[in-house]
């Protein structure tokens, strides 16, 4: 569910929470808000499932506005994950991710079956958790189960506000990983609100800077690293961002197609792509387009996989020096080819 | 050995007005919880509302109860409701309402925002946050605003005797005017003894309806 802002503003009295918003969030992707406190990041996640009404403008979902679907539908087809404090103390584990199916009336098996395979996507063992309540439950527990609760009714879209915030950094990696994971299998439109710049780094495609209510830069994370647009922004993102970015960054986000298949090298001359990939049943290695000089060819075996960081992929090209690599996954399927030139920070 | 001997000789008449004392504070039981959980419940989303609510409840609370029985019984009186149960348990009430009202409201604001607009995110509707979260989360102080009220009725309707409610406060205040402390002390034990068992029984509901995820506390 693509979300569109065209002007929107909240006012509190007379003061402006959040000021002329006007940007686009993408489709099955993660958007990430950050910025001071108080600069409206909170507000404007709730601006989406209407628990604040904005003052003016226009908020789109598909294309439709918020206005016109009923506000208890509309919320019920979001998923809203805060806060650990969000749980309901009394409801069970159960209860509480049964929450929206059984507003939505489901039938009992299709709820516990649900449960059962939610608990599982957030990494928790089902039958020791299920019927536990909230405080018998770790820190990290809890937020899986507000995550798993968010996705009960398989909503298109997530709204999520600091979500990690009160969990310990170690505990708080292993969240993000079990978010990003989800999003792989699931490709939900995720929008996230964090204050922490290397949680953002980690989970964003996208990056929103927010100032003031205002929003000072909105772009893809790699593109406000590269160019951040003032001091402003420099300072968010601190002395670590580009590290953090090629730590972070998987190779996924930088497949490129510029590559062919062969079965044998026998009579190749000349490369019309960047790289040429040899594959009978499995991955034999590469040749790239410079690789092919006066007749005689060089066959490289390196390769990364789709979920390396970025970081390992560039170490494994500045050692063979060269400036690109295939992508081949676990079993062996080829996913494209990654390039130095992509991914290479100014 | 008089006071044994008072106790047999007088058994149908303590069991009459202890009977009489019960009847009093059950029937008051409902109304009051009606009127002071709903009046909480009611009045918990509007701040300034429940300002003027509890701030003129605490002043009836200052009236003292005598007067207030008094007060009854001239209200009532054109009504040919003057004298009797009906200004009794009507004076009961009143009084249970501070407790029950301030229970149930700062039960229902101790409730935490995010909470809330977690349920309302997740697409519950006011009567759903009502019953499902709020009343379920408040239930415990609402019982202990409940218990309250109960334990201080109980002395409270002594004073029926006044204006011919019956009652426990017979022994008492009769026993004082004819000097008799046999009858005083059956009514100070019957009185204390009520009470307890009351709160007894009450904190055992209470516990009942605690909320499994939230026994922990206790
Ligand atoms: N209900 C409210 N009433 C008045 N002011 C509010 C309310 N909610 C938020 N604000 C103000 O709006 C601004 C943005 O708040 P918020 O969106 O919560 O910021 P953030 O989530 O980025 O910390 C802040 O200045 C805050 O004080
Ligand atoms: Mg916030």
């Amino acid at each position: 569910m693509p979300i569109k802002f065209i002007n929107v503003s909240k006012k509190f009295k007379d003061v402006y929470a959040v000021k002329n918003l006007n940007f686009e969030i993408d489709d099955k992707k993660i958007t990430v808000l950050i910025g001071p406190s108080g600069c409206g990041k909170t507000t404007t996640l709730k601006l989406i499932n209407r628990l604040i009404e904005r003052t003016s403008g226009e908020i789109l979902i598909n294309g439709l506005s918020i206005d016109k679907i009923d506000k208890i539908e509309l919320r019920r087809k979001i998923g809203y994950v805060i806060q650990e404090i969000g749980l309901f103390p009394h409801y069970t584990v159960f209860d509480n991710i049964a929450v929206v199916p059984k507003l939505l009336n489901w039938p009992k098996n299709k709820i516990k079956n649900r449960v059962i395979e939610l608990l599982n996507l957030v990494n928790l063992d089902f039958k020791e958790v299920i019927n536990k309540y909230p405080y018998e439950l770790s820190g990290g527990q809890r937020q899986r189960v507000g995550v798993a609760r968010a996705l009960a009714a398989d909503p298109e879209l997530l709204l999520m506000d600091e979500p990690f915030g009160a969990i310990d950094p170690i505990n708080r990696e292993i969240l993000q990983d079990v978010l990003l994971n989800i999003q792989k299998k699931l490709k939900k439109t995720i929008l996230f609100v964090t204050h922490d710049i290397r949680e953002a780094i980690k989970l964003g495609d996208k990056i929103a800077v927010f100032k003031d209510g205002e929003i000072q830069q909105y772009d893809s994370t790699i593109n406000l690293i590269k160019n951040p647009k003032n001091k402003f922004i420099e300072n968010i993102l601190g002395i670590n961002a580009k590290l953090n970015y090629l730590e972070f960054v998987k190779v996924e986000k930088f497949i490129e197609k510029d590559f062919l298949v062969t079965n044998s090298i026998s009579n190749i001359n000349k490369i019309e792509k960047e790289c040429l990939i040899i594959f009978t049943n499995k991955f034999e290695g590469f040749v790239l387009k410079t690789d092919i000089k006066k007749g005689h060819i060089k066959i490289r075996n390196d390769y990364v996989t789709p979920d390396q960081s970025v970081l390992e992929a560039l170490n494994i090209m500045f050692k063979h020096n060269i400036h690109c690599l295939p992508v081949i996954e676990k079993n062996n399927e080829i996913k494209g080819i990654i390039k130095y030139e992509k991914i290479i920070l100014k | 050995m008089n006071y044994i001997n008072y106790l047999i000789v007088n058994k149908d008449i303590i069991i009459k007005e202890l009977f009489n004392h019960l009847q009093i504070i059950l029937y008051a039981l409902p109304f009051a919880i009606l009127i002071g959980v709903g009046t909480g419940i009611l009045i918990s989303k509007h701040q300034k509302l429940s300002k003027y609510v509890l701030y003129l409840t605490s002043i009836l609370m200052t009236i003292p109860s005598p007067a207030l029985f008094g007060i009854m019984v001239i209200i009532l009186g054109p009504f040919k409701l003057g004298l009797g149960k009906p200004p009794a348990i009507i004076a009961l009430v009143i009084y249970s309402l501070l407790p029950m009202i301030r229970n149930t409201l700062s039960a229902i604001k101790s409730i935490s925002k995010e909470m809330i607009d977690s349920a309302k995110g997740m697409g519950m509707t006011e009567m759903q946050i009502l019953f499902k979260i709020k009343i379920p989360l408040s239930l415990p102080i609402i019982m202990s605003g409940i218990r309250n009220s109960i334990v201080m009725g109980i002395g409270i309707a002594a004073i029926g005797y006044y204006i011919s409610a019956g009652g426990l406060g017979y022994f008492i205040f009769a026993g004082l005017s004819r000097g008799r402390y046999e009858m005083i002390i059956t009514g100070i034990i019957l009185l204390a003894s009520l009470g307890m068992g009351f709160n007894y029984l009450l904190l055992k509901i209470e516990s009942l309806l605690t909320p499994k995820g939230l026994r922990f506390k206790n």
